[in-house]
């Protein structure tokens, strides 16, 4: 696994997985425009809806990897001949913001999701933001993607003048960096780390109960009443991707070169998985007082907190395993 | 107390625990000291939370299993917590933010009892939730989260 790791593999995969916010989210976004159109008709249950903002969700998650791999990918290639150092910075920099972006998409997606298993129903409100967030994202993701184009072939910009008004469409990671690890802000980085194990904590509680549950424990609660706690278990998960993105745009090398990042990563998406599960899953929502779950319902939340404990496991042991650090 | 606390520091567990290079001394340690944490405080936010209001749906009276899982977590968190002290004992003794840590653990230790007590009493039909036991969750869950800041600072000192 560990010589998968080399700086020409991330780069390819980076190549290879960039198409899940772009491609990807040009599909989610053109489906929630279909679902916004087609379950307008009556005053029925919203049946395309929550696929739509499944399918966001999911794109907004797989962009995590998709923004990791990408910092990796800039180490292996910026010394290469060439390759254009302006353009890479600005792609990097306008990544961030569609990025970030997404994310709010997605967290908007999720609170629909989460609506709908409610009520059948996904609040026009809430779907108002979501399409105008994902739109947004959809943009500026376009703008991110054709400036990563011209790092190999700086011919595509053309006019310099219009890479620095497109530029303008960006977070400054170097900030972030600045912001995190600069002289004078010693704090910042002991405070991020406080604030990243209490979303841990959050995020873990919510999940424990609800995978418990599942597995046949807890039979005097039914599911529904469990899924009120969600958000909570959405709220530690946001604030783990802000301060963990922190850590990462700070010193992106401690953790590019390390292979148990990538296996933090997997697990990670795995447990964002999990929590799209509880959000939706059927099988999950008609658990009630006493009802005896399916042994797939048990193996799955068995699978969900082992995958959890394995992200904290991962991230805790990352000075020690590997090279980082 | 410093002697004897630079005597400990000099013992071959506590270098061991300290030095040695493997991930089965203190990383491993310090991972099951997290993972407790994550259980302990994890379980006592999830019931704090429902005593504060959220989730009204859920029933009160089957998560007492819960205040066993903290227990448990409790106990593998005093465990691991002796060995990272014993692998550190001079510093930590001296520690304003230590002695800190531990003065909240202190206090919250008698409140997690007597949530329990105040919410199950003798009967096996809980309570109602009242102001005090509101007041009570509130005030166990800040000193949770105090108590987490307090210990990921510790790496830091």
């Amino acid at each position: 696994m560990a010589d998968l790791i080399t700086p020409a593999n991330l780069s390819h995969l980076h190549l290879l997985i960039n198409h899940f916010p772009t491609v990807g989210l040009i599909i989610a976004f053109l489906l929630l425009v279909v679902s916004i159109v087609s379950d307008s008709e009556a005053m029925k249950d919203d049946t395309m809806k929550p696929t739509a903002l499944g399918v966001l969700f999911g794109i907004a998650v797989m962009t995590l990897p998709v923004f990791t791999t990408g910092l990796a990918a800039e180490g292996a290639i910026e010394k290469l001949p060439g390759i254009s150092q302006p353009a890479m910075i600005a792609h990097e920099d306008s990544a961030l913001l569609a990025f970030i972006v997404l994310e709010l998409a997605g967290i908007a997606a999720w609170l629909g999701l989460w609506r709908w298993r409610r009520t059948r129903r996904v609040p026009p409100s809430l779907t108002f933001v979501t399409f105008v967030l994902a739109a947004l994202s959809l943009g500026l993701m376009t703008v991110a993607a054709n400036i990563g184009g011209a790092i190999r072939h700086p011919e595509i910009l053309g006019d310099p003048k219009t890479e620095v008004a497109r530029s303008m469409f960006s977070v400054s990671s170097a900030g972030v960096a600045f912001f995190v690890n600069g002289p004078g802000h010693q704090w910042v980085w002991p405070a991020l780390e406080s604030a990243h194990f209490v979303g841990m904590t959050l995020w873990f509680g919510v999940l424990l109960l609800a995978n418990l549950r599942l597995m046949g424990w807890f039979t005097g609660i039914p599911y529904p009443a469990l899924h009120r706690m969600l958000p909570w278990a959405l709220l530690g998960f946001g604030v783990n991707e802000i301060s963990g993105m922190m850590f990462y745009l700070a010193t992106p090398k401690g953790y590019t070169t390390n292979v148990v990042f990538y296996w933090k990563l997997i697990f990670l998406l795995l447990a964002a998985a999990d929590l799209l599960y509880l959000t939706v899953w059927p099988a999950a929502w008609k658990t009630e007082i006493g009802t005896v779950t399916h042994v797939r319902e048990r193996a799955i939340g068995a699978f969900a907190l082992v995958t959890f404990v394995a992200v904290m496991y991962c991230g805790r042991m990352l000075p020690f395993l590997g090279n980082s650090f | 107390m410093l002697q004897l606390m630079t005597a400990l520091h000099d013992t071959a567990f506590s270098t061991w625990l300290r030095e040695a290079e493997t991930v089965w001394a203190f990383p491993t340690v310090l991972t099951i000291h997290t993972f407790g944490m994550m259980l302990l405080v994890g379980s006592a936010w999830f019931v704090d939370l429902r005593l504060l209001g959220v989730a009204r749906t859920i029933p009160i009276g089957p998560l007492r299993p819960l205040f066993r899982i903290m227990w448990f977590a409790f106990w593998i968190n005093l465990a691991t917590g002796v060995l990272l002290f014993i692998a550190d004992p001079e510093r930590k003794s001296t520690s304003l933010l230590f002695a800190f840590k531990m003065l909240l653990i202190i206090i919250n230790l008698p409140l997690l009892k007597r949530l329990e007590r105040a919410i199950y009493r003798e009967s096996p039909e809980p309570v109602a939730v009242n102001g005090g036991i509101r007041q009570l969750a509130a005030a166990s869950a800040m000193l949770w989260a105090g108590t987490i800041f307090a210990g990921r600072l510790l790496g830091y000192m």
